[in-house]
């Protein structure tokens, strides 16, 4: 069996960032990743990432940014870690090598954000997830860190109440092997394919936030699932924040800046759960084209769109048919973030003993109600360096125990019985299903009753899926196989966010309900936690942590 | 239909048949040729690689020179093609390179404003001068003979410098062979390269990409090669050896250059096309096309 | 639409060797060859297997031949395919050895990547400073475009050179090279240029272009090399025989107006040159060889003006 002192799932930014870091304690590192390294969805990131590197600016007025973006559900002991955190790590990411776009004096350019009081966004043109990527990555090279690539993890090894390891599948041999490690690091990415057209990669299925709080770690905040104000019609691949950063501007069918009516200072600027629901006031009101609102680039010219935007513009002529130098382009709001995810401290340690977390996939939480644009990849770094940090401690500081050794056979058991069942649905039938009542029941706007439609529906496909069957039956690089797994995952999730959605009755960042149009920090300033039960999830509540910003208006 | 004529320097020397046979074509097709006697190299992308404003100033004279006397260029190789499009277009679209390039031409009193179009021998039968007519020259039909056609890398690629026709799926050649009344030979290596240019520096490397290709034209029974290039021409047919060599088998197979085939074609005889100067006999493929022109009416030049 | 495709299959737990399969859809006008390999894979075959992720052409997880070239799958629309080839063929990238169907083993194309050393070499004697390093907006865009590279690997598996060159370090990993040889912050440039300028480095490019050719991200792998082979000529890295043969052709222009042909092989391989002969002498015998002493093009006085001139500028 392989053994190692720390495991981390997942090679985006989070995972290489916390694999670097471990690394420094112990040489017993490995990362294990379901596509190679450089696949991980946070290459798609755009625009750009957030830190105070400006004397004018500072730490603690991005951090209330962030807190007031949150809907005050962040917790504040953790965003100022975050905020206070940031330079330096953009600095050090500097010194990998990522590059980033430069102002004129070679200093590292930033961009004005939704959201933020002061442009603190980094960025390499339109590409500055890729460049991050990257250089992660190959500072991975450099260090000689063992990666195991295509290896899909299909669960968590516990025993004792401590994580001990992991289960995978070796996708190019078909194996299924055991990997024993001290600490296990989470950081697998979003979940936002829970809903159809979403702008997040088709692996990006929750696999991670499944496979702990099936093991007993706890969910935190599921219901906050934010929708981006920019994606394309056609499959919802996104049309960054930065456009509208550049100065892109938001029209109506009839020609008008209609961010006017919603938030009158901050316009396109405003933070993306009000500019999601002013967009989709005016499609359902009837201002809308085709069920899109249109975002305007062409007054900044030709010369800033191929330079700041090039990729925006290649994925609009692409997919759109649009050239936006010439043209506005057709968009709408479209599933993009899970602000909730697994619970964890600032360190990244879980509720499972041995079990850390990190990026995406966590909630520590930083992001409240309603991430600000370029705080999520510099959560993946901030939080990636933690978690490693903390697993690699903990490591050197425990002495191996043994690994449960049912696991791999329970394991092998399950995937086979999947592998040979001979009647019953393929899982991406169950898939689209639940894609289809998620956007119809739990989008933008929510009310009780579509919730409750919601909840029933995830059930129902839960114990559809429990008969679903796979079409290939072989063994390497089984596609299907994988597929029909992250499909479970992808349903687990669903029921999280649909029960709690529907138990908390106001409205809040991301989570906007027409029953309860107010915002209700008597009941409901707490974080809704979700445990496993073989009978769906079991809610919980916590309190919010507050240092120095009391709950206000929130406006823009 | 006139052109300023860039002969590049291979055609010029080694691969002088080609010039020759071209000169002989074009006249009997009537396209009139101007030949530039004082153009220089083009560099052949290695004077691009060392020194890209020498390149610049170099080819924006030769082009400034047929802007002068108010014709497009006309060249009969690819590698030439590709650099006096690449700088023909640089200077088209990059006011600041052609502002420095002037600069340098101004010293020798002469001027570019990208007013001249460069263009290919094969691409003016197909475009300007047109297949239909090309097809009513033909005087001995090209019957049987299985030409398999190597297009050779920098006529067809990048798309975006040349753009004549799909670099993944091009017609031209075959369809002048078609009405030569020849037949096309497919094969995955008409796209390919000869690898002329590491054939010096890396011989071993060359000899297998050449083989590869000489060999997919072989396996498909083509019974000569014909190419626009007399680069490709050259490693096809004088490195020929070579590659048998490495691949350790016999080829023989005849290499045509393009005006050579259609001057076979139009009834043009063997010494006018100089066919003696190619390493690789091409007494096969005389032996399996007509040897007498039919009688019958002759198109005069220039019709 | 209704669009038949037609896709090289093999999966080596049951199959002696791949075979051709025919498929037939329904798609929508734009689909994409991605959602109709997808559609594909859900409603007719559920063992076609593939790699895809982001569908948005910057994962580089979908590359593929498509009607006989490596393109991204979530790219290339079925519509311009079916128009340029009125069918549709799909086979996995060439070269790379097969896994399943459509997934090739990356795994020789990601060791020609590290070999580059694709990674920050900052000058190990000057401290990193305190807050970034400054640079130039400049040469950022230019390190910027390079890094738009996601490795699909489309050019090295249709790179004619690699293709029976397996030692050749391909376009893609050169791509990588230029992008830390441009990057002000690098201190081993040096050192760089010569490992790229090794024998299965940069001056192995044939210049066929497939890569820039086939590059879905409008990187121009081939641009990216002429930079490098620009940069070791200027810093007097011109050991290769390559190089050797670009002076010899700047020389023989300088001096002439025109390449010698007859001095180049001499200048390039120096003795070398002596392996070559029976090649040499069937192409003297055939009058291919031209005399070595050239005369210069009239107007020659035009030609030096402008070395003299270039010369100056730089
Ligand atoms: C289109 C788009 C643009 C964005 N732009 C920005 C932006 O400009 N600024 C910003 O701050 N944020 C942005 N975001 C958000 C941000 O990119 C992501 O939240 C962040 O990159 C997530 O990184 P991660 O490391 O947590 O996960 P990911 O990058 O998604 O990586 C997940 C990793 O986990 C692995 N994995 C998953 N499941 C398994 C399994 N079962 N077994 C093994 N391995 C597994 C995967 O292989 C992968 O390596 C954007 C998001 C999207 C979708
Ligand atoms: S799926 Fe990512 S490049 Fe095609």
């Amino acid at each position: 069996m392989l053994e190692y002192d720390v495991v981390v799932v997942g090679a985006g930014l989070a995972g290489m960032r916390a694999a670097i870091e471990a690394s420094k304690k112990t040489a017993k590192v490995a990362v294990l990743t379901k596509v190679h390294p450089v696949r991980s969805h946070s290459g798609a990131a755009q625009g750009g990432i957030n830190a105070a590197l400006s004397p004018a600016d500072s730490p603690e007025s991005h951090a209330f940014d962030t807190v007031k973006g949150s809907d005050y559900l962040g917790d504040q002991d953790a965003i100022e870690v975050l905020c206070s955190e940031a330079p330096g790590d953009i600095i050090e990411l500097e010194h990998m090598g990522t590059v980033f776009s430069r102002a004129s004096d070679g200093r590292i350019a930033q961009r004005p954000f939704g959201g933020a009081g002061f442009p603190r966004t980094c960025y390499a043109s339109d590409i500055t997830g890729l460049v991050i990527l990257h250089a992660l990555y190959e500072q991975m090279l450099k260090l000689g860190i063992k990666v195991y690539d295509e290896w899909f993890v299909t669960s968590l090894a516990v025993d004792d109440g401590v994580c001990r390891g992991i289960i995978a599948i070796d996708l190019k041999s078909g194996k299924l092997e055991a990997v024993k490690a001290k600490a296990v690091i989470l950081a697998t990415g979003g979940c936002a394919p829970v809903f159809h057209n979403s702008s997040n990669a088709l692996i990006s299925t929750g696999d991670g936030m499944s496979l702990a709080y099936r093991a007993g770690a706890t969910l935190m905040d599921m219901e906050f699932l934010q929708f981006h104000p920019t994606t394309l019609k056609a499959n919802g691949v996104l049309i960054t924040e930065g456009a509208r950063g550049e100065g892109g501007y938001l029209l109506n069918a009839l020609g008008e800046r209609f961010m006017a009516k919603y938030a009158p200072n901050k316009m396109e600027l405003a933070s993306r759960d009000v500019v999601s629901r002013a967009e989709q006031t005016e499609i359902e009101e009837g201002r809308g084209i085709d069920g899109c609102v249109l975002i305007d680039l062409r007054h900044l010219g030709a010369q800033k769109i191929k330079e700041r935007l090039m990729q925006i513009r290649e994925l609009a002529m692409d997919i759109a048919g649009v050239d936006p130098i010439e043209q506005p382009i057709p968009i709408r709001p479209g599933a993009h973030y899970s602000m909730g995810g697994i619970k964890t401290d600032v360190h990244g340690a879980t509720m499972l003993k041995g079990l850390y977390a990190a990026g995406e996939c966590a909630c520590v939480s930083v992001h409240g109600a309603n991430r600000l644009g370029g705080n999520s990849l510099l959560e993946t770094i901030v939080f990636g360096r933690r978690a490693g940090r903390a697993a690699s401690e903990l490591a050197c500081s425990v002495a191996g125990a043994s690994f449960p050794e049912a696991a791999l056979s329970d394991e092998e058991r399950r995937i086979s019985e999947l592998l040979k069942r001979e009647k019953g649905e393929r899982a991406h039938v169950l898939r689209k299903e639940l894609q289809e009542a998620a956007n119809t029941n739990l989008g933008i706007f929510r009310v009780a009753k579509k919730m409750q439609n919601c909840v029933e529906k995830v059930r129902e496909l839960k114990e559809r899926y429990a008969r679903a069957i796979v079409q290939d039956r072989g063994r390497i690089f089984n596609t299907d196989l994988t597929n029909a797994l992250q499909t479970g995952y992808l349903i687990d999730l669903g029921e999280a966010m649909a029960l709690g959605a529907l138990a908390r009755e106001e409205s809040r960042g991301a989570h906007s309900r027409l029953d309860f149009p107010k915002r209700d920090d008597e009941k409901w300033l707490k974080h809704t936690l979700a445990y496993w039960t073989p009978n769906g999830p079991r809610l919980g509540y916590l309190d919010v942590t507050m240092t120095k910003w009391p709950p206000a208006e929130r406006s823009y | 239909m006139r052109y300023a004529y860039f002969t590049g320097c291979v055609a010029d020397k080694s691969a002088s048949e080609l010039d020759y046979s071209t000169r002989k074509v074009c006249e009997k097709l009537g396209i009139k040729l101007e030949k530039m006697e004082s153009a220089s190299c083009c560099g052949a992308g290695d004077i691009d690689e060392v020194n890209l404003d020498l390149s610049r100033a170099l080819n924006g004279r030769t082009l400034a020179i047929a802007e002068r006397d108010g014709l497009d260029v006309l060249t009969i190789c690819n590698v030439c093609t590709l650099t006096l499009r690449k700088v023909n277009q640089d200077l088209k679209e990059n006011p600041e390179a052609l502002e420095k390039t002037n600069q340098v031409l101004a010293e020798i009193g002469m001027k570019y404003s990208g007013g001249v179009e460069v263009t290919h021998f094969l691409w003016v039968l197909m475009r300007e001068f047109g297949v239909d007519r090309l097809k009513s020259y033909v005087q001995r039909p090209l019957a049987g003979l299985r030409v398999a056609p190597f297009y050779g890398c920098q006529i067809l690629r990048p798309e975006s410098r040349l753009g004549f026709e799909d670099p993944n799926n091009p017609k031209s050649l075959e369809t002048i062979i078609t009405a030569l009344g020849g037949t096309p030979v497919d094969y995955a290596g008409k796209t390919k390269c000869c690898a002329f240019l590491i054939s010096l520096a890396r011989e071993k490397t060359a000899s297998k990409v050449l083989g590869q290709q000489l060999w997919g034209a072989k396996t498909e029974m083509a019974d000569c090669i014909v190419t626009p290039c007399p680069l490709c021409h050259l490693s096809l047919d004088a490195f020929q050896g070579m590659a048998e060599k490495e691949l350790d088998r016999s080829i023989r197979l005849p290499i045509l250059h393009l005006p050579q085939l259609i001057g076979l074609a139009i009834g043009l005889q063997p010494s006018e096309l100089k066919l003696s100067r190619h390493v690789v006999g091409v007494d096969g493929v005389l032996a399996k096309i007509p040897s007498r022109v039919p009688a019958g009416p002759v198109p005069a030049a220039g019709s | 639409m209704l669009v038949s495709f037609k896709i090289q299959k093999f999966n080596p737990e049951v199959d002696a060797k791949p075979y051709y399969r025919d498929y037939e859809i329904e798609l929508p006008e734009r689909a994409t060859v991605l959602e109709s390999i997808i559609a594909i894979k859900e409603e007719i075959d559920g063992t076609l297997s593939f790699r895809c992720s982001c569908r948005s052409a910057i994962c580089g997880s979908c590359a593929m031949r498509i009607n006989r070239c490596a393109k991204l799958a979530c790219k290339a629309r079925v519509a311009d395919e079916v128009n340029r080839h009125g069918s549709i063929l799909i086979e996995p990238l060439q070269k790379l050895k097969v896994i399943k169907d459509l997934v090739v083993d990356m795994d020789p194309f990601w060791r020609m990547i590290e070999k580059v050393k694709p990674y920050l070499m900052p000058d190990p004697n000057e401290a990193a400073p305190e807050r970034e390093r400054l640079v130039d907006p400049s040469t950022t865009e230019d390190v910027i475009r390079n890094s738009l590279c996601i490795l699909c690997a489309c050019c090295h598996t249709d790179c004619n050179v690699a293709e029976l060159e397996p030692g050749f370090v391909g376009p893609a990993a050169l791509a990588k090279g230029q992008r830390y040889v441009a990057d002000t912050r690098d201190g081993a440039t040096d050192e760089r240029l010569k490992s790229l300028s090794e024998p299965h480095g940069l001056w192995e490019c044939a210049r066929c272009f497939a890569c820039t050719q086939v590059c879905p991200k409008g990187v121009d792998p081939r641009e990216s090399i002429r930079r490098i082979g620009h940069l070791a000529y200027e810093r007097g890295i011109r050991s290769d025989e390559g190089i050797k043969h670009a002076q010899a052709f700047l020389d023989s222009v300088k001096a002439s107006g025109r390449l010698n042909e007859a001095t180049l092989p001499l200048k390039t391989k120096g003795l070398g040159v002596v392996g070559m002969t029976p090649m040499a002498l069937q192409m003297f015998l055939k009058g291919k060889v031209p005399f070595p002493i050239q005369r210069p093009v009239p107007d020659m006085e035009e030609i030096r003006k402008i070395f003299e001139l270039t010369e100056k500028q730089r």
